[in-house]
């Protein structure tokens, strides 16, 4: 503890600031506890990397789930006058099949080829989260001895 | 990588199928490792309906939609676990720090 008041003295009180931040290790940081709020942000970053880079057009893309049932798609695009425009579709699954719903509302089930990527982007996005936010096997549910 | 066009191939639909059939069975979802860059191609245009390679009467013929589905809440089910799971944990990373790209790319 003696140790990271002094790194924090040396932060505040240092001429140059970036110096001694960059001596900072993990060990100095305090544990952080995360909300779901927190964790469904984090779970979003990482679905919207599934799809790669954003296009030059797309400023926002969110991708995720909120609850068992219900994903979320979400992205901003900015038009050539400067405007932006929100699309945002909401994937409900259901036992009939996976519900669509976009502004209008229009409503429809995937189906065919976009079904099938949707299951894709779906096993993605558990993969991901799975392994690199919950710190488990995708496979087994178990946690990573890693983490 | 791979092109739009290499994606879903017949090895990747059987490869689905197979998926499919084993997502509706055991308590955990089975994910057969696969490479990131097909992975990616093929979802990239996920959210459009224009995506339209593979013939539709090929899919119906191996994709059983159904499975599809219950692959989708399952995998919902799961996330939604581990996320209750995860609320109060206590972790050293920063939010920037779990979600830097190193953090969330997958394992080859």
């Amino acid at each position: 503890m003696p140790g990271l008041l002094k790194k924090a003295y040396q932060l505040v009180f240092a001429e140059d600031p970036v110096k001694p931040l960059l001596k900072l290790s993990k060990k100095d940081r305090p544990l952080k506890t995360l909300t779901e709020r927190e964790l469904i942000q984090l779970e979003s970053q990482i679905g919207q990397a599934i799809f790669g880079p954003l296009p030059p057009h797309v400023v926002r893309r969110e991708f995720f789930t909120i609850d068992k049932d219900t994903w979320i798609w979400h992205e901003e695009i900015k038009n050539p006058d400067g405007t932006k425009d929100e699309l945002t579709i909401r994937y409900e699954v259901q036992p009939k099949g996976i519900l669509k719903v976009q502004p209008g509302p229009r409503y429809t089930y995937l189906e065919g080829a976009e079904l099938e990527n949707f299951v894709m982007a779906v096993k993605e996005y558990y993969e991901r989260v799975t392994r690199g936010l919950y710190k488990r096997d995708p496979r087994t549910g178990r946690e990573s001895s890693a983490s | 990588m791979n092109q739009p066009g290499e994606y879903l191939s017949a090895a990747d639909m059987k490869r689905l199928e197979i998926e499919a059939i084993a997502y509706a069975a055991p308590a955990h979802p089975e994910v057969p490792r696969v490479s990131p860059h097909l992975s990616e191609a093929a979802v990239e245009r996920a959210m459009t309906p224009k995506v339209a390679e593979v013939p539709r009467s090929q899919t119906r013929e191996v994709i059983d939609p159904k499975a599809m589905v219950e692959y989708v809440l399952r995998v919902g089910s799961l996330v939604e676990q581990y996320r209750q799971e995860g609320v109060g944990q206590m972790r050293r990373e920063s939010v920037a720090e779990l979600t830097k790209p190193d953090n969330v790319t997958l394992a080859a």
